[in-house]
């Protein structure tokens, strides 16, 4: 990035990461969270970065973004807490599920899912999808790049929709 | 004082305190609702410079996470993708600021109807006050209280949420030029209804303030016409 853009793009995030983060913070009452999504628009912002300097109002651009992350997090997060409350009516269906969807009960699930990742897969995936922690927390506890733990996981799904078919979301 | 518009319009802010502010931040993004950005940036802006001043652990520690954002983000393992991509389709309103046009019908923001309580009758004892003014009373410098039985004036000022209040209704009228006051009294537990609303048309402009107050409804609606001849020549009889 040019050095000017650079200085814009400095200037822009030291004005505008404070209010963002209220904002976010208002929205999901997660400070972790918040954070996350506020760092994730700014990526995206620096990704866009001649959009974001022509753009006439470049934090109304930011905040629109962030909006939009807002959304995609609560959707994802949803859709998880949706199959996971799922699971246990599995219990009551008949004839059994066939032996590739994930077992019924909770705890037999994890047992599963732990076969089939490895060790890095799986701790990503258990503090992501049960603990609820942003990939930037993962990142900060396991000393990598919020990329790799973006990447671990879509790994370990790819993994767990390969075994357990459409059953998995 | 600064005179500017949106000093007048916003200047209310200052009076709330900051979980009131936060309140005012919709919870639920609604896309079809960013006219309220605006709004929301100022309430932000006045909670920063709170924290600034008096500093309770709101704001976060923006040359720390400057660095995170380094440490984290701008690796080289990354690619342009992020981790909660935007949908294709959310972009364009995004990346291409749409100019608008002047609207002929805006709703001011919603978070202006979570303020306070509100008032009501105005909009039944809003004609009368013309009538008496032009009889001499000085009803605006007053404040009008309405009860079941009677009406009547008063002196003094109203609450700091009706003051609040004041403003907001305030701040309609002069976003399209009408001059006539704002009430200042409200009565407690009445709800602005739904969004102020404020059109204009050949005649002038028109601001629409709806309550409701238990099983009551009421409104207020001022209109300023562009030349005397558009304002229509009869009385106004108060409804009871």
């Amino acid at each position: 990035m040019p050095l000017d853009q650079n200085a814009f793009f400095d200037t822009l995030y030291h004005e505008s990461f404070a209010q963002l983060n209220l904002f976010a913070k208002r929205q999901l009452l997660d400070s972790h969270a918040a954070e996350e999504l506020v760092q994730d628009t700014f990526f995206t912002a620096w990704t866009k970065k001649e959009a974001l300097i022509r753009h006439e109002k470049p934090r109304g651009f930011l905040m629109e973004i962030l909006k939009l992350k807002i959304q995609a997090y609560r959707r994802e997060r949803k859709k998880w807490a949706r199959f996971l409350v799922s699971l246990d009516s599995d219990v009551f269906r008949e004839p059994a599920a066939p032996p590739s969807s994930p077992p019924a009960i909770v705890s037999d699930m994890l047992d599963a899912i732990q076969e089939v990742l490895n060790e890095g897969e799986w701790m990503v995936f258990q503090r992501f999808k049960l603990l609820g922690l942003t990939h930037m927390q993962i990142a900060e506890e396991l000393d990598i790049s919020v990329w790799a733990s973006q990447k671990r996981l879509e790994r370990a799904q790819q993994k767990l929709q390969k075994t357990f078919g459409d059953e998995w979301i | 004082m600064p005179t500017d518009g949106k000093t007048q319009t916003y200047g209310f802010l200052e009076e709330l305190s900051t979980e009131q502010l936060l309140d005012l931040i919709p919870a639920d993004l609604e896309p079809e609702e960013d006219g309220d950005d605006e709004l929301t940036f100022r309430i932000l802006e006045v909670i920063e410079q709170r924290e600034k001043e008096n500093p309770t652990g709101l704001l976060p520690d923006v040359d720390q996470a400057w660095e995170k954002f380094q440490k984290y983000f701008l690796t080289p393992d990354g690619t342009d993708r992020p981790l909660y991509p935007v949908r294709d389709s959310d972009w364009e309103a995004v990346e291409e600021p749409v100019e608008e046009p002047v609207k002929r019908h805006r709703k001011l923001g919603r978070p202006l109807r979570r303020l306070l309580p509100l008032v009501a009758v105005l909009a039944v004892a809003f004609s009368s006050m013309v009538v008496a003014q032009a009889f001499g009373v000085d009803v605006f410098g007053a404040l009008a209280r309405w009860t079941e039985d009677t009406f009547h004036f008063s002196e003094g000022t109203g609450s700091a949420e009706a003051e609040a209040l004041r403003q907001v209704v305030q701040g309609a009228f002069d976003s399209c030029g009408i001059t006539v006051p704002a009430p200042a009294w409200y009565p407690e537990d009445t709800m602005l209804a739904q969004d102020i609303k404020v059109s204009e048309n050949l005649d002038g402009s028109v601001v629409l303030c709806e309550f409701v107050c238990g099983d009551d409804y009421f409104f207020i609606e001022a209109q300023q016409y562009i030349k005397t001849d558009r304002v229509t020549k009869y009385t106004m009889e108060k409804i009871i």
